[in-house]
């Protein structure tokens, strides 16, 4: 007396990364009595997909779904092939369950679960598409490949120049465009994997994105300025280069070949004239960026599972993600310029108005009692640093009812428990 | 009934003037105020709207009292604000009386005394960002200087081009042209003096590239009849036009510009090889190149002396000839923009038939040859869909 057996299960018992269109196969067979063909029943993400002994339940009656006699290790049995036409979700964990009964009515009800792969759930461009937010579904992991521009490779002649990351989820692309398509798609490399070690599998890559909001044309010129391919006029002082186009105007500071500003309003420029007369500013200021909204403040006592917080801006111009690193207690926390978050951090950079509004988590809490002390070193985008920094300390935690409370000089306080 | 408008502080073409300034004033009238009627415009901004000051005019300092001049009932203003720095300061005023008598008035004076701005047309008006203010995606910092809904106004707000110069009598000139390629035929070319005040030039005519040398002589094409025109004394009779050109150049005036459509004109003010601190006069046609060495030479009051036509012409064109024709790049003539190096011995010109074929060339004034040709296909440009060109030295 044997029971059925379920063999050479495609994909394997807990597979990640599965594709959206993936075959899922198996072999059943019994060393006793022959599989009964007319019992099967297999259900896909709990909905039936097949009735024996030959029904493939819509919409898993794709081309390529069959059953077929073969023989396992000198037993006859059954291959089965399912084929979903309206595919997998993604990020989904969808479980395959074989009901089947051998002539000898001894059955088996064997589960398996596996887990679709990850995609491009977004892409946006920024106000003037000079960068795209890629966000994906679900976190990847940060490796050199997530931060490599080669990792995304664009049709129609669109490529990135860079990336950040600038969270778990999103990379931001800039991206330089020498054609004037207006459907482009996105293909990420196999190397930028998500948390389970996959990369986007085929049915979920080659996010199209169309029609393209810009006209704009973006070109590029010695990889560390930006400008619009259409621009029109030109005019140049001492200091600074000036293109005007159909999205506005470009500033370049010549000395240091760096982007310095762009503007537009009502996307053309008609005319173009720069007037310098008894001095020449080079965007004047030479103040340093400041932090604001710090939180725990310099010298207080916070919480164990305290995010680090603040915002850090400048008076007259901006700071770019990519010019900004913090440190927490000496251990690289951000890089803008390289792979974003390092050892183990996450949180976001978001960017805002003359400012960058910042959240840091580290992978785990301190220890109570414990200094912590954030580095931060950002600059403008002329060049102006901040390197500065503030010290908190971690207070004693004890576990509460309703939470974490901590106490100190004779104060409690309560917190949530949730970070 | 009368409506005055007194005591302006800063005055009208003030320079020097504090960063920190308040801006007063007072208005008058033999009959009562509208004192909701009353609006004030700093840099286009409304500044106070006849009952309140509008952020950022609403410094401590700012207020309205009444006052009595001369017998007469009015207002005085002062407005402060957090935001004035280095650059002209534009105000305009209007205020009815309660006859519905309507007046206005405006000026400009100078915070500091460098002037470092943007001037541009985006299609709506002339606009002005303070090079200090360049700021990522940000527009606040833009303001509009002249329109057709502005005290005063211009006739139309898309300008083709744009150029200044501030001369001797320490006001900036801004020259705006309107091109029919880009607007209705006829507006000619405009002048503002320190932003605000206006003056017309070849009003009706379909005008491009109005340019103001440091001796205050301004030099534009004019379209429609293919030719460039020279104003002399601009700030001395400013204010005085309508007026006729002081010299045409054109293919049949001495010196001649080559035959052709005129495209585009850059002029250096003080290189002229034939009358010393003449202008140099670069206009690019259809078929070619003509570099004009002007004999611009003026009456101590800034007047023309009446030597323009002793001024010499040369040639350049794809054909290498004979005589004055020098060769540039190309199989293009078209020459679409032009610009030199500030020593003066070197000018590049951009080739362009309009459907994104071109090239740059680059030639020696002390040889009169060819130095490169620059395209695409010699892998020294990205592209050959080259629309400006400006050359400055040094740096």
């Amino acid at each position: 007396m044997a029971y059925p057996e379920i063999q050479n299960k495609s994909p394997i018992e807990n597979a990640t990364g599965v594709d959206g269109y993936a075959l899922i196969s198996f072999d059943a067979y019994d060393s006793g009595s022959n599989i009964n063909p007319n019992s099967f029943q297999i259900y896909v993400g709990g909905t039936l997909a097949f009735t024996g002994p030959s029904t493939f339940h819509a919409p898993f009656n794709g081309a390529h779904s069959a059953i077929t006699e073969v023989t396992i290790s000198g037993t006859d049995g059954y291959h089965v092939v399912i084929e979903s036409t309206a595919g997998y979700t993604s990020n989904t964990l969808y479980a395959v369950r074989v009901v089947v009964e051998d002539y000898s009515h001894l059955g088996i009800d064997d589960t398996w679960r596996i887990r679709t792969g990850n995609r491009v759930l977004s892409i946006v461009p920024s106000l003037y598409e000079v960068v795209l937010d890629v966000t994906f579904e679900q976190p990847f992991a940060i490796t050199s490949a997530t931060g490599e521009p080669a990792s995304y490779v664009f049709t129609n002649g669109m490529y990135a120049r860079k990336a950040e990351i600038l969270t778990m989820n999103t990379v931001r692309l800039w991206v330089e465009l020498f054609h004037t398509h207006r459907e482009f798609s996105l293909t990420v490399s196999p190397s930028v994997v998500d948390d389970y070690g996959n990369g986007i599998p085929t049915s979920y890559n080659g996010f199209v994105f169309s029609p393209f909001s810009s006209t704009a044309d973006l070109a590029n010129f010695n990889g560390r300025v930006r400008t619009w391919r259409d621009s029109h006029l030109v005019y140049a002082d001492a200091n600074s280069v000036y293109l005007g186009g159909t999205k506005g105007i470009d500033v370049f500071n010549k000395h240091e070949g760096r982007w310095a500003q762009i503007y537009n309003e009502n996307k053309q420029t008609h005319s173009l004239f720069v007037a310098n007369f008894g001095g020449v500013y080079n965007f004047a200021e030479t103040g340093i960026p400041y932090l604001f909204n710090v939180s725990p403040t310099d010298g207080s006592i916070a919480p164990y599972n305290a995010i680090i917080l603040f915002s850090v801006g400048d008076l007259r111009l901006a700071i770019e993600p990519t010019a900004l690193r913090v440190y927490v207690n000496n251990i690289l926390a951000f890089d803008g310029s390289y792979g974003g978050w390092h050892n183990g951090f996450s949180g976001f950079v978001d960017v805002q108005y003359k400012h960058l509004d910042v959240a840091i988590k580290p992978a785990t809490p301190y220890h109570a009692k414990q200094f912590v002390t954030v580095r931060v070193v950002a600059e403008d985008l002329i060049g102006n640093t901040l390197d500065t920094h503030y010290t908190y300390r971690v207070t004693s935690a004890p576990i509460i009812s309703n939470g974490w409370g901590y106490s100190y000089w004779g104060a409690t306080n309560f917190g949530t428990g949730t970070i | 009934m009368t409506i005055y408008f007194l005591n302006e502080d800063p005055a009208s073409g003030e320079t020097g003037v504090l960063e920190d300034v308040t801006i007063s004033f007072d208005v008058t009238s033999t009959v009562p105020l509208s004192q909701s009627s009353l609006k004030v415009y700093i840099d286009g901004e409304v500044a106070y709207n006849g009952s309140v000051f509008i952020p950022p005019f609403n410094a401590y300092g700012s207020a309205l009292t009444d006052v009595n001049i001369g017998g007469n009932d009015g207002y005085h203003l002062v407005i402060d604000s957090y935001n004035l720095y280095d650059n002209f300061v534009d105000v305009s005023v209007e205020v009815d009386d309660v006859a519905a008598l309507h007046n206005a008035t405006f000026w400009s004076f100078l915070i500091g005394t460098i002037i470092n701005t943007v001037y541009f047309s985006d299609g709506y008006g002339a606009k002005k960002i303070n090079i200090r203010d360049f700021v990522g995606e940000s527009q606040e910092v833009v303001r509009t200087i002249l329109s057709t809904s502005s005290i005063p106004s211009i006739p139309y707000d898309t300008i083709s081009s744009m150029h200044g110069n501030r001369l001797d009598d320490d006001n900036f000139y801004l020259a705006m042209s309107y091109d029919a390629f880009n607007t209705p035929d006829g507006y000619g070319v405009y002048v503002a003096q320190n932003e605000l005040i206006l003056d017309m030039y070849s009003d009706g005519y379909s005008c491009y590239k109005a340019q103001i040398t440091d001796d205050g002589i301004m030099y534009l094409i004019n379209k429609d009849t293919n030719s460039i025109e020279v104003y002399y004394r601009l700030y001395q009779l400013f204010g005085g036009s309508p007026r006729p050109p002081d010299y045409i150049y054109n293919s049949t005036s001495t010196p001649a510009i080559m035959a052709g459509e005129i495209l585009t004109l850059h002029v250096v003010s003080g290189v002229s090889t034939r009358y010393l601190g003449g202008t140099r006069l670069y206009v690019g046609t259809e078929n070619g190149l003509t570099r004009i060495e002007c004999y611009d030479r003026q009456n101590p009051d800034g007047s023309r002396f009446g030597s323009d036509n002793l001024g010499v012409a040369y040639n350049y064109t794809i054909s290498s000839g004979s005589g004055t024709y020098k060769t540039i790049g190309g199989t293009i003539p078209r020459v679409t923009s032009v610009s030199s190096d500030e020593r003066n011995n070197i000018f590049m010109t951009v080739t362009q038939d309009g459907a994104g074929n071109g090239g740059v060339t680059q030639i020696s004034l002390l040889t009169g040859r060819k130095i490169v040709y620059m395209t695409h296909e010699s892998g020294a440009l990205p592209s050959n869909d080259i629309r400006d060109i400006f050359g400055i030295g040094g740096n």
